[in-house]
């Protein structure tokens, strides 16, 4: 454990990688054997059936799930889990770590009995020490850019959904992560909100931001992902470019998703 | 001897005062005791909520001792059991202040569990996921949350600590009550000490859910 010595001959391009990850609740395997790296700027988008491990994999990723077995490498950093006796980590160790991982959940979860700005400003100030007017400047910045500049002293009740996942977005934004984590996050939200919350997302991606996108909207898989994992009960059923995979699938499981995610609608 | 009311008034002046002093007696006892069951509350809902069982079991065990007997027995076994049992000479004030402390925390505490259950796991994870440690989440971004929820029901047991100090009229402290049975036991009017009594009770505990009320108009969550 501990901060990895890898190789800075090998040109190591890969932001994450996983190997061989391996998670099960009591019987029911939910990841089985995944391997997946993410390169600098790379959007990957995850798509499966509900239960296929999608959640779990990206929880994992940021340390909120603990794996029974495998390695996780996220920017020079390496965490080896085993069957006998994981790699214990202290609380303080793990949010240090969590502190490069930015995650959106499907239900925002702002916190109510905070304002926009304080709920965006909180953990720089007092996780990562910055000072105050600083980071009340930089959400200012980020309100402005996920089109919400009025919106600083309004309580996240007293927003949309979509803007709530848009502050939500802000907020984690505002540790500068290295990678951000997307969980389903348009997936509470009323049909004619979906779009705004995407397009913050489609910017973000744009600007070079390394981002994990579990989703069921296959258009911004397709349009926005380089790159498309199929989970299919635990396991990476299909994996490649997202056009590949999207727009020609080798796997019938892969084939008969999509055909009942397009059909649906 | 008392034929009008400015008779009745110039007889009754000089019990004011000492309802006066019993009333600041009772603020000053409940004041301590609520505050200290809102300490041992928090902690047992913590220590009841651990993985280790050498927290859980005496939080559970305080909690099925203190709701399964009278608060009178408790306040008996900490005046008179301890100080017999060890020797320990414990003041009426202090043994008061922390029988009745006693006695509500461990209905404190289940009010506290219930307003932790309250909080969706979600807010946790948010903070977990920001990088946040575990203390520094529960003290800016749980407990606020769970201070808001919980104040009708701890509002509701600062009542009956208030009250409750009436027990005390058993252990020497001059109370409320025991002032009231003083009075009475030198006039032979029960109805009228009684009554003020009550009346004073009554003060006390609408000014304390007033200022609850006013708490949870100003910072309840907006919803």
């Amino acid at each position: 454990m501990g901060v990895a010595t890898s190789n800075v001959q090998e040109q190591d391009a890969d932001l994450l990688r996983l190997t061989s990850l391996r998670k099960s609740f009591g019987d029911a395997i939910v990841l089985d054997n995944i391997n997946l790296s993410v390169a600098q700027s790379e959007v990957l988008a995850v798509i499966g059936p509900s239960g296929s491990g999608k959640s779990t994999l990206l929880r994992s990723i940021n340390l909120l799930e603990v794996p029974d077995e495998g390695t996780i490498h996220l920017a020079g950093e390496e965490i080896q889990y085993s069957a006998s006796g994981s790699a214990w980590r202290s609380a303080r160790d793990l949010a240090k770590l969590r502190t490069s991982v930015g995650m959106v959940f499907q239900n925002f979860n702002l916190w109510p009995h905070r304002t926009v700005l304080e709920n965006i400003t909180e953990a720089p100030i007092r996780v990562r020490g910055i000072s105050p007017t600083i980071a009340r400047e930089r959400a200012a910045e980020l309100l402005n850019m996920i089109g919400l500049p009025d919106k600083l002293q309004e309580y996240p009740r007293r927003l949309s959904g979509g803007q709530q996942q848009r502050v939500a977005i802000a907020r984690a934004l505002a540790m500068e992560p290295m990678l951000m984590l997307f969980d389903e996050v348009t997936s509470a939200l009323d049909p004619e909100l979906v779009g705004e919350v995407l397009d913050i997302m489609s910017r973000l991606a744009e600007s070079g931001m390394t981002m994990i996108v579990v989703t069921h909207e296959m258009g911004f898989a397709r349009h926005v992902s380089n790159r498309t994992a199929f989970l299919y009960n635990g396991r990476i059923e299909e994996y490649g470019a997202s056009s590949d995979v999207l727009g020609n699938p080798e796997s019938a499981h892969t084939r008969q998703f999509l055909n009942r995610v397009l059909h649906h609608r | 001897m008392i034929n009008s009311i400015s008779d009745y008034i110039a007889w009754f002046a000089p019990y004011l005062v000492g309802f006066f002093n019993a009333a600041v007696i009772a603020i000053e006892i409940s004041f301590l005791a609520i505050v200290i069951s809102w300490a041992i509350g928090l902690v047992t809902t913590l220590a009841k909520s651990s993985r280790s069982r050498l927290l859980r079991w005496p939080a559970e065990l305080y909690i099925w001792f203190v709701r399964g007997t009278p608060s009178l027995i408790q306040i008996f076994i900490i005046y008179f059991g301890i100080p017999h049992a060890t020797g320990l000479r414990i003041s009426p004030f202090v043994a008061g202040v922390v029988a009745l402390a006693i006695s509500s925390g461990a209905y404190v505490a289940e009010i506290f569990r219930s307003g932790f259950s309250a909080i969706p796991r979600g807010q946790t994870e948010s903070a977990l996921a920001l990088g946040m440690s575990p203390a520094l989440m529960m003290r800016r971004i749980i407990l606020p949350q769970v201070i808001r929820i919980v104040v009708p029901a701890m509002t509701n047991e600062a009542i009956n600590t208030l009250k409750n100090t009436s027990l005390l009229s058993t252990i020497t402290i001059i109370e409320v009550t025991m002032f009231a049975q003083l009075a009475l036991a030198q006039t032979f009017r029960p109805f009228d000490f009684l009554i003020a009594a009550a009346l004073i009770y009554l003060i006390m505990n609408t000014i304390l859910s007033q200022f609850a009320a006013w708490y949870e108009r100003n910072y309840s969550l907006e919803i």
